[in-house]
């Protein structure tokens, strides 16, 4: 590890700053990811077992890591006698190869794409790009974000940070669709036209991977708008992607997942479609590339390696008071919120170290963590690593930071009800002084909370 | 190719070993109706389900549900309304303009609405997304209380390829406004057996 500072890193709060500038839209980002985690809080209390089956996700993700050698290989060993191809791959380059070498070698100039964070991380769409081959991604939301040029901003909810007349303007300029005042049925409508044009003229289909099963040899893939299975289906090849964690030893533990999953994720007892692709249809090819790309280092780290159980589920974003607030692109990572804090450091640590002090340390995340990943627990020691390697100094304007985030809205920390916790625990009044100053710049002092915070302090002096 | 060097990396940095936990299925369940709790679940995914008798009342009930339906596949034997020659298709292309398609589900799942479908249930695995609109067959019987009866049912499948399926297509990428009939199908109706 080399010289660390502010400025050689993305840093999350001047990063931030961009967001949070529009003070209406961080208002309505905020709400709209709070009515998502309260739909998740409506369908996790309607489980029977829910904690239960938690800790259960957490033993078999756990189990699962401790051999991830032989279910990996008991995985090829089966997928290969489906039918389908296993290819593996170290890093990104290593996996963009493969995914290129094997279009090239059906001549393919169109590929439809579902959701897949993987490819995102692996920079995919825009290597196969300049090698000519168009890439359509075909979830909505990335279709949207793909068009306007811009990453995911949440894992699940990709466009989440658009609001509907940007995406009227960019559908009026991309698919020549009419001005309608961002009616959501109509640009749905629309969207479900362009891209069953492109389902049916690709000559592959690529997918994402939500659960690989060791014991059968298929892969389980979960959405809402049926793309994947447009998609797959109508291709005469299907390219699945996996980071090596997805895998899980038997079709009776993703039950387990399969329970938790979407209600975790959107509130949604299940997605619409959960599909099991085992073998190639008739005439037709399958493969599935396997991606390590940083995941045997962090399977490695002791304090750090429960992180690679994560479903990708994004409840930790939708319930985190800083993400909520800065948006996804405040991140700078694929995986934004405080699991992409967790994972990103382990890949540079100096490139991301500003992460983990993105956060109150409220423990909102590891509470709705439905593989019980203690998000919070670690990004406390990736801030005692990061700070005494480079010192305290770093930490403490880190910290400040996020507190300008907190308090860049007054109604929004009010309303999060979670100032004491975050106070209490994380700053001395001279920063929050300071921090606010740096933060509000031309808007006044948000009375209230200041308020709160000195009375509160003053009372614990006392 | 990178499997040994993957793999020799894992070896060194994996965990001892951590046991796999029992799934004790009889903690989960709730007694709650199976044939109530499927309905009211699939009804909050925004399918919509039919009470029938007999198989005899499907193609009645479907022309009077889908009155403008012109191309339509029956995969159901017993329901004689479909109206191409399914024998002749081989791609998606040919099922482009499909209006409805009718497949018979294996079981349903009460906690979400689910049924459970495969190879066996079409002849072409596009047809349950292609079509604007699907009618499922399910016999009442067939419904399991939740995902882990499902999935212990999944190994006597030895198909290709198999979907769970939670009413009609979706999506809430547009300012979380939901809307019915994404990339798949625009409404799913389930008919359901007594
Ligand atoms: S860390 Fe947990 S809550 Fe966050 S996305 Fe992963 S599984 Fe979901």
């Amino acid at each position: 590890m080399g010289s660390f500072s502010e400025h050689s890193m993305n840093n999350h709060s001047s990063a931030a700053e961009k967001f949070i500038h529009n003070e209406d839209r961080v208002n309505w980002h905020d709400k709209a990811l709070w009515f998502v985690r309260e739909k998740r809080d409506v369908a996790a209390s309607s489980v029977k077992g829910w904690e239960e089956l938690r800790t259960l996700a957490a033993a078999i993700k756990a189990h699962t890591l401790s051999h991830l050698d032989e279910y990996l290989l008991q995985f090829e060993h089966e997928a290969s006698a489906n039918g389908a191809r296993v290819h593996w791959a170290m890093n990104a380059e290593e996996h963009n190869e493969i995914v290129y070498n094997i279009l090239r070698s059906r001549s393919t100039t169109l590929a439809v794409k579902s959701k897949s964070m993987l490819t995102e991380e692996c920079g995919l769409n825009h290597f196969l790009e300049r090698k000519g081959i168009e890439v359509v991604d075909t979830d909505l939301g990335e279709r949207i974000v793909q068009l306007a040029n811009e990453p995911p901003s949440h894992i699940v909810m990709p466009a989440i940070h658009k609001k509907r007349e940007e995406i009227d303007e960019l559908f009026h300029h991309h698919l020549n669709t009419e001005r309608s005042g961002g009616n959501a049925e109509y640009l749905a409508r629309e969207a479900r036209k362009h891209l069953r044009e492109k389902f049916l003229s690709a000559g592959a289909a690529m997918t994402g991977v939500n659960f690989a099963i060791a014991e059968t040899g298929a892969v389980v893939v979960c959405t809402n708008e049926g793309n994947a299975d447009m998609g797959v289906h109508a291709a005469p090849l299907h390219i699945a992607c996996m980071g090596m964690e997805k895998i899980i030893p038997t079709t009776e533990h993703l039950g387990v997942f399969l329970r938790l999953l979407a209600r975790s994720a959107t509130g949604q007892p299940i997605t619409a479609y959960t599909s099991f692709y085992r073998k190639p249809k008739p005439g037709c090819e399958m493969h599935i590339v396997i991606v390590d790309n940083g995941r045997s280092e962090q399977l490695a780290r002791e304090n750090f390696r429960s992180s690679l159980r994560c479903i990708r589920c994004g409840a930790c974003m939708n319930t985190c008071p800083v993400y909520r607030r800065s948006g996804g692109y405040s991140y700078g990572f694929t995986i934004p919120g405080p699991i992409g804090s967790i994972l990103s450091p382990g890949i540079d640590v100096k490139k991301y170290g500003s992460l983990p002090f993105a956060s109150t340390l409220c423990g909102s995340c590891s509470d709705v963590c439905p593989v019980k990943i203690d998000i919070h627990a670690q990004l406390y020691a990736w801030r005692q690593i990061i700070s005494t390697r480079h010192g305290a100094s770093i930490g403490k304007r880190m910290i400040m930071s996020v507190a300008g985030i907190m308090f860049s809205h007054p109604a929004l920390f009010r309303a999060a009800g979670i100032g004491g916790n975050f106070l209490q625990k994380v700053l001395p009044p001279v920063l929050i002084n300071s921090a606010v100053r740096r933060w509000t710049k031309q808007r006044d002092l948000p009375e209230a909370p200041v308020q709160t915070f000195s009375q509160w302090y003053k009372k614990r002096k006392t | 190719m990178s499997r040994d060097p993957i793999i020799e990396k894992i070896r060194n940095a994996k965990p001892p070993d951590s046991s796999l936990p029992e799934i004790d299925v009889s903690r989960f369940s709730d007694e709650s109706g199976k044939a109530e709790t499927f309905i009211r679940n699939l009804e909050s995914v925004g399918g919509r389900v039919v009470h029938i008798s007999s198989r005899r009342e499907i193609s009645p009930q479907i022309a009077a549900l889908f009155p403008d339906a012109k191309e339509i596949v029956s995969c159901v034997e017993g329901v004689d309304c479909g109206t191409i020659d399914t024998g002749k298709i081989s791609s998606a292309k040919e099922l482009e303009k499909l209006d409805l398609a009718i497949i018979e589900a294996h079981f349903g799942v009460a906690e979400n609405g689910a049924v459970w479908v495969t190879d066996k249930n079409f002849f072409h695995r596009s047809i349950p997304f292609i079509a604007a609109h699907v009618v499922v067959v399910l016999q009442q019987e067939k419904i399991v209380e939740n995902m882990h009866e499902a999935c212990a049912r999944l190994n006597e499948f030895h198909e290709g390829y198999g979907v769970f399926i939670s009413g009609p297509s979706k999506t809430a990428d547009i300012e979380q406004s939901l809307v019915i009939g994404a990339q798949g199908p625009l409404s799913l109706t389930v008919f359901l057996e007594y």
